[in-house]
């Protein structure tokens, strides 16, 4: 049944800007194999998630949900089943191309911020700029335009443990977006903030989907903040339990 | 990309200041010890190598064979066969020989006066086969007019002012004859066996001994031979040893060829050598090795505290790596960090280097110069050191520190969870404690053989005995008046003439004992009547020379004579008892045996002590020995001194102390045993740095555990043995180790000499309780910090 629905949803007209699937996931298996036994986190997983959509993903502890994300995010591996991104084959793919391609097109939030300590404001912005290999004069436009956007710019010579909780995810979502990703993958984003820093961040991140077209996949505890998206997965042991199209967003 | 990396490198070390102390503190007392060994052990591998032919440069040694176990390596050689081997063999392009005179002159220019003791007599082609600079004067004929001289600049600036041309000028030999400065060379470096403060025509030399000239039966004198392109050694040794017996007449004689290059480190087993400074392989091999240990000592402790950092820059890794780091980004990104460590622990040893390098120089015996500075060989050594150290210290923590897959870090919620590695670093820490263990006890095992060396009953007494040489002239005629002017000085016990002293061995010459027709080369001395007071030599059987019996002093033309020998020689002659007996030698002089003395040791314990006769020759004596019984040594000599400027105004008093020229044959052992010391103390402080790093942070990992224990009460002693424990038991394991690899590679050593002290069993025991000590002293530190934290403070915070 899950898998009908996620064919539906794929062609599903949500009103995306763009129509053409941006990631497609079909049959993906992850277990551990631990003293003979396979414990499975995720199976039988078929889901396309389109260009310019907001994805939520829920279900409850040890559903698989992170495991997921990171599969998507080409943090982590399926053990079987296919992965095509952009059409391209991401299951096929050694872990260096598959490198090369996170770096290009896909941005990080964590729930625990995971700033590098010993990095001001500016250096943890600028370090993914470093490993693209953008140019010095570039890079400084660039950071320098982010901070301006997020409104930190008299944070930039700050370290991560001089700022509140908000502040540095903040930054975390600001060091994700800097390399202008296609996708931003967002690991429970306001799980560690209060409800106010919590709406702050997923207003930004919903306008950056809105305005800018960015894909954003997040995973969630929270009904509300899953809201955000536009369609939710319900997962439940490994399974997609079902597929929530969230209502007042085809308006 | 760079700075990034180097930003977060120096605020890691900024913010971990005891840790990177410790790491930049090791790393530079193990550079600046590599460094100090490495330019030593240099020195030797470069020993003579620096003259521009050095690989055509050969000399030949003799091989006297005597049948069976004996056979003596002999590097002089007669004074013809040079000349002879450059004439009959083509192989050969020229050659010099070089001979030390046998006593000092006394050199004379105005009012100076100087005992030159370091002179040699050269052929004129002394400056066509060796390299050594002349700075005035021409090498071809600096040594061709027979009263040339040759000085050096450091001679040269004994006896000229600095605005004075040396060139032409006269100095006065002994009182005797002029001599013109033809030349001034550069002063002989510090590696080479050849050391000179003056050089004469070979001609010069031969005034006393004219008749050895031609003589193919007495070696005193070293050759060298410049051959015309490389050929084979062996082929060119039989060459020598056909054309010699062409010659010569010793029958069981055979040559063999050494090249210059090897002459340095491989010349041990020649015992009739003229080669100061002489090392060996093994030497070298020794220090190698100690030095690459203890720079692997320092590396293992980088390696080891940055392995057990890692788990807390895991994350950063993570991130790095979701950031679009690749695996290679961060490898290089961690050997920056340890490259930049090492920078630091460069620029303190080159520090240490400044400030340790006379003290080395000093201990070690070698004028070694260490500018860190200014580009010199210690500088290149050192960059090279650190970039080798950092890559070599830093490449295992930087693959494994890249290899950390992010989803693992940055999921797990307790980044400090153990991850590996654990197993490495305690085998590692059983490493380093193992060889500091070696290390001491090696040190204690050459300790205990110096301290039997400058122990052991000798077979004569050496203290309070003041040698002093004999004057060429002015002596003889009135010799009995002059010797008894110097034993009215208060104090003279006795006094004796002698051609050597007992700790410098002897010359030695060919013997037929009675019965035998063979001739074997037996060490002799000619000392005086009164020699067995002044030396303290035991008499066994019959008697020592008298001088109430005017038979008992060899005159010129007497073919008789008498003779004591020692047990090695009665030994050797296959005798019971010897009183009696008679030898043939000098010619063919009958000497008959009148006493046997017990065995001294006369040379090194490294040797068996030889045989050795004692004759009584008039015209042979060059010392003067006199026992004495002031403890005011000082005041003593001032008054022997005043009596001899009365009797010879023209030449100042030389003297030596027997027991410091005999204490000097031990120089190289105690010079051993100090940078052994003084390594071992390195080697213990570096290991001690090491756990020290390692126990400060498995402490801290264990602060909640430490915390709960508390809290379910555990006392504070049982905490402390927790910690401790296992240190403990990696010491004891790394004393299991050492002490069967020390004991055998010490009792090779041991086995280098003749006479050996008991082995000091105590050392091992020492060296075990000893490390325990210092390494639960470092640990225990740490865990009476940890044990006193309040388990509240440890708790409130995970």
């Amino acid at each position: 049944m899950s898998e009908t629905m996620t064919m539906d949803s794929k062609a599903g007209a949500v009103g995306l800007k763009h129509d053409q699937p941006l990631i497609e996931v079909i049959d993906l298996f992850k277990y551990y194999a631990n003293n003979f036994v396979k414990t499975y986190v995720l199976q039988d997983v078929t889901l396309g998630i389109a260009d310019g959509e907001f994805l939520s993903i829920m279900g409850p502890s040890g559903a698989g949900k992170s495991t997921l994300l990171h599969i998507l995010g080409m943090l982590d591996e399926a053990n079987q089943g296919q992965y095509l991104f952009l059409n391209e084959p991401v299951h096929r793919f050694n872990e260096k191309r598959r490198t090369a391609l996170h770096r290009e097109h896909v941005g990080f939030i964590f729930q625990a911020y995971h700033l590098i300590d010993d990095l001001t404001v500016y250096e943890n912005l600028e370090t993914p700029l470093l490993y693209k290999k953008v140019k010095s004069s570039e890079r400084k436009g660039l950071v320098n335009d982010t901070l301006d956007r997020f409104n930190i710019v008299a944070k930039k010579d700050l370290f991560p443990h001089q700022l509140s909780g908000g502040q540095q995810q903040l930054v975390a979502v600001a060091r994700a977006l800097i390399t202008r990703p296609k996708v931003i993958f967002a690991d429970e984003p306001t799980g560690n903030l209060n409800s106010k820093q919590g709406t702050e961040i997923m207003e930004m991140l919903a306008q950056l989907n809105r305005e800018e077209g960015t894909t954003i996949v997040q995973v969630t505890h929270d009904e509300v903040k899953a809201r955000y998206g536009h369609r939710i997965i319900h997962l439940l042991d490994g399974r997609i339990e079902r597929v929530e199209v969230v209502g007042d967003k085809l308006g | 990309m760079f700075r990034n990396y180097m930003t977060i490198a120096w605020r890691n070390l900024m913010r971990q200041k005891g840790y990177s102390l410790l790491n930049v503190l090791g790393l530079a007392l193990g550079m600046a010890v590599a460094l100090l060994i490495f330019s030593f052990v240099r020195v030797d591998l470069r020993w003579d190598r620096w003259h521009d032919n050095s690989d055509l440069i050969v000399r030949p040694v003799e091989l006297q064979d005597f049948g069976g176990d004996e056979r003596t390596d002999v590097a002089v050689t007669m004074a013809p066969l040079g000349p002879m081997l450059v004439e009959e063999l083509p192989e050969f392009e020229t050659m010099t020989r070089v001979m030390h005179g046998w006593r000092a002159p006394v050199l004379m220019r105005g009012e100076k006066r100087l005992y030159e003791s370091s002179t040699a007599y050269v052929d004129s082609s002394f400056f066509q086969v060796f390299s050594f600079k002349l700075l005035q004067g021409d090498p071809e004929t600096a040594l061709t007019r027979r009263d040339a001289v040759v000085l050096t600049e450091e001679a040269r600036d004994r006896y000229f002012e600095a605005d004075e041309n040396p060139i032409g000028q006269i100095l006065r030999v002994n009182n005797q004859r002029d001599v013109v400065v033809t030349a001034i060379s550069e002063d002989p470096p510090p590696d080479t066996h050849l050391k000179y403060a003056m050089l004469f025509p070979f001609d010069a030399g031969l005034d006393d001994q004219r008749e050895n000239l031609d003589d193919w039966g007495s070696n005193f004198l070293a050759t060298y031979l410049k051959l015309v392109a490389p050929v084979n050694m062996d082929t060119l040794a039989s060459k020598v040893t056909e054309a010699y017996h062409r010659h010569g007449d010793w029958a069981e004689l055979e040559f063999w060829v050494q090249p210059l290059n090897d002459m340095h480190l491989n010349s041990e087993h020649i015992e009739i050598d003229i080669n100061p400074g002489k090392s060996s392989m093994n030497n070298v091999y020794a220090l190698g090795a100690v030095g690459v240990f203890i720079l692997l000592l320092a590396c293992i402790n980088f390696m080891n505290l940055s392995t057990a950092r890692a788990i807390t820059r895991a994350r950063e890794v993570g991130l790095r790596k979701v950031s679009g780091a690749r695996k290679r980004e961060l490898i290089f990104q961690f050997l920056g960090e340890s490259l930049l460590v090492s920078f630091f622990a460069m620029l303190l040893a080159a520090l240490v280097v400044e400030l340790a390098g006379p003290w080395f120089a000093d201990v070690s015996g070698r004028a070694l110069e260490f500018n860190v500075f200014s580009g010199s060989f210690a500088t290149w050594m050192l960059l090279g050191l650190g970039a080798a150290v950092g890559i070599l210290a830093g490449l295992y923590p930087a693959v494994v520190l890249s290899s950390f897959k992010p989803v693992t870090v940055l999921k797990s919620a307790d980044s400090r969870s153990t991850m590996g590695g654990g197993r490495l670093r305690r085998v590692l820490v059983v490493f380093q404690f193992a060889i500091s263990i070696g290390l001491i006890i090696a040190t204690g095992v050459v300790y205990a053989q110096l301290q039997y060396g400058l122990t052991k009953p000798l077979g004569f007494d050496k203290e309070n005995v003041l040698v002093m040489p004999i004057p060429d002239q002015g002596f003889w005629d009135n010799y009995e008046d002059h010797l008894n002017a110097f034993s009215k000085v208060p104090g003279v016990v006795d006094y004796a003439l002698s051609s050597r002293v007992p700790s410098r061995g002897g010359s030695s010459s060919g013997f037929v004992p009675e019965g035998s027709d063979r001739s074997r080369v037996i060490n002799w001395n000619s000392v005086s009547a009164g020699g067995d007071k002044v030396f303290g030599w035991e008499v066994l059987d019959g008697r020592f020379f008298d001088p109430e019996l005017t038979t008992d002093r060899w005159r010129d033309g007497d073919t008789t004579g008498v003779m004591l020998m020692n047990e090695a020689a009665v030994r050797q002659f296959g005798w019971d008892d010897p009183i009696g007996k008679t030898v043939r030698g000098f010619g063919n002089i009958t000497f008959t045996v009148i006493g046997l003395i017990r065995d001294y040791h006369f040379s090194s314990l490294h040797t068996q002590i030889e045989p050795m006769l004692l004759v009584n020759l008039g015209p042979g004596f060059s010392l003067v020995s006199i026992r004495y019984n002031r403890p005011d040594a000082h005041a003593f000599v001032q008054e022997l001194e005043a009596v001899w400027d009365e009797r010879f105004p023209d030449r100042p008093l030389d003297y030596v102390f027997l027991d410091e020229n005999f204490d000097s044959m031990f120089r190289a052992e105690e010079r051993q045993a100090h940078l052994f010391q003084a390594f071992s103390i390195v080697a213990v402080l570096i290991a001690c740095l090491g756990i020290l790093g390692l126990a400060a942070f498995s402490t801290g990992r264990r602060t909640r555990e430490i915390a709960v224990r508390k809290v379910l009460g555990a006392s504070e002693g049982r905490i402390f043995g927790l910690l401790t424990r296992e240190f403990a038991i990696l010491v004891l394991l790394a004393n299991v180790i050492a002490w069967p690899a020390t004991y055998w590679l010490m009792s090779k050593w041991f086995e280098t000499f003749a006479y050996r002290a008991p082995w000091p069993w105590w050392v091992f025991p020492a060296a075990a309780v000893g490390t325990l000590l210092l390494a639960l002293l470092t640990v225990g530190l740490q865990a009476v910090k940890a044990v006193r934290l309040r388990p509240a403070m440890a708790l409130r915070y995970e």
